[in-house]
């Protein structure tokens, strides 16, 4: 159904159709949406995190120990289970918290790439050696 | 049997989805069918309906590969990679010995230690951002369907985060190639 007065449309339920909002696809319009707000916020978050852990095992042997939940592989088998865990875990959360406080779709994606933009910073190795170096002097 | 062990059948799975074949043969039919799909061109509904299809297929599959492939690599091969030699064989000489265990063969040689420290560090970390991010891509492609080819925001955003899940398995791809010419696991 085309509605040309309507400005936002919330779409909280998984299961209701995104709808189109105008006739003028290429306007200013802004969608609230609590399904994809929450998987891309969540994927967001997840990347950060998982830079985040990348660097605590790089300049903390302390991390580092922690984080190796399997000798064989180390701390990435820490950064990857804890950053899966707060992926599946955050997106249902989000989902849930966005369903009753509803928040713009290119606000949260714009957040989201901000933390993927942190996540993608923080694993390119050049930064985690500058960091040891920095903290610990090796 | 004569010969593949299980993490040798995961080196080589992990390798054949992780890039070249079936991810790129994904990829390519998503970015045309998405491009197809921009909202300037005003298709009918039904052109749409048709192309969001081929598109919905081609995300999910590339979410499905992305997640072997990083679950794969990080948990059967990588160790496989990060074995230690045996206290025989001397971890700090590149010897033909030393070749089974690729992380000490290319730490043992300042020219090839690049390859580990860099190289593996990099692909090893960033394939799970490209995991998230095309997990993120699928759904949404799910959930909005024909509005893909109504909305430029909303392809905009499908179309910044197909290229960044593209450029983390590129990176991962990259290097994956470059390490196993450089140092295969056997």
């Amino acid at each position: 159904m085309l509605r040309k007065d309507a400005k936002r449309i919330t779409l909280t339920e998984p299961w209701v159709e995104p709808q189109v909002i105008t006739e003028d696809e290429t306007s200013d319009e802004v969608r609230t949406d609590s399904a994809v707000s929450a998987v891309f916020l969540a994927a967001g978050i997840a990347s950060a995190v998982f830079g985040v852990l990348v660097i605590a095992s790089e300049v903390s042997p302390r991390w580092n120990k922690m984080l190796t939940f399997m000798p064989s592989i180390g701390p990435l088998s820490g950064e990857a289970v804890l950053s899966i865990l707060v992926f599946a875990l955050g997106w249902p959360a989000l989902f849930a918290i966005f369903r009753v406080r509803a928040v713009k779709m290119n606000v949260a994606f714009i957040v989201s790439m901000i933390l993927t933009a942190v996540g993608f910073i923080l694993t390119y190795p050049p930064v985690g050696f500058a960091l040891r170096s920095l903290f610990t002097g090796r | 049997m004569g010969g593949i062990s299980i993490s040798e059948l995961g080196t080589l799975i992990h390798g054949l989805v992780g890039f070249m074949a079936l991810y790129l043969l994904a990829f390519t039919g998503g970015m045309v069918s998405l491009w197809n799909l921009r909202p300037q061109r005003r298709l009918p509904t039904e052109a749409i309906r048709d192309k969001v299809k081929g598109l919905l297929w081609a995300s999910i599959l590339m979410a499905v590969l992305f997640w072997v492939a990083v679950l794969m690599g990080t948990f059967i091969v990588y160790p496989k990679y990060r074995a230690a030699p045996p206290q025989n064989i001397d971890p700090k000489i590149q010897t033909e010995e030393l070749r089974f265990y690729p992380h000490f063969w290319l730490i043992a040689d300042e020219e090839t230690a690049y390859f580990d420290t860099f190289g593996m560090a990099w692909k090893e970390r960033i394939s799970w951002i490209g995991a998230f991010l095309s997990t993120a891509l699928a759904f949404a492609i799910f959930r909005y369907r024909e509005q893909v080819g109504r909305e430029v925001r909303v392809w905009a955003m499908l179309m910044t985060t197909s290229v960044l899940g593209f450029f983390a398995i590129g990176v991962g791809g990259i290097w994956g190639t470059l390490l196993t010419r450089v140092a295969s696991l056997r």
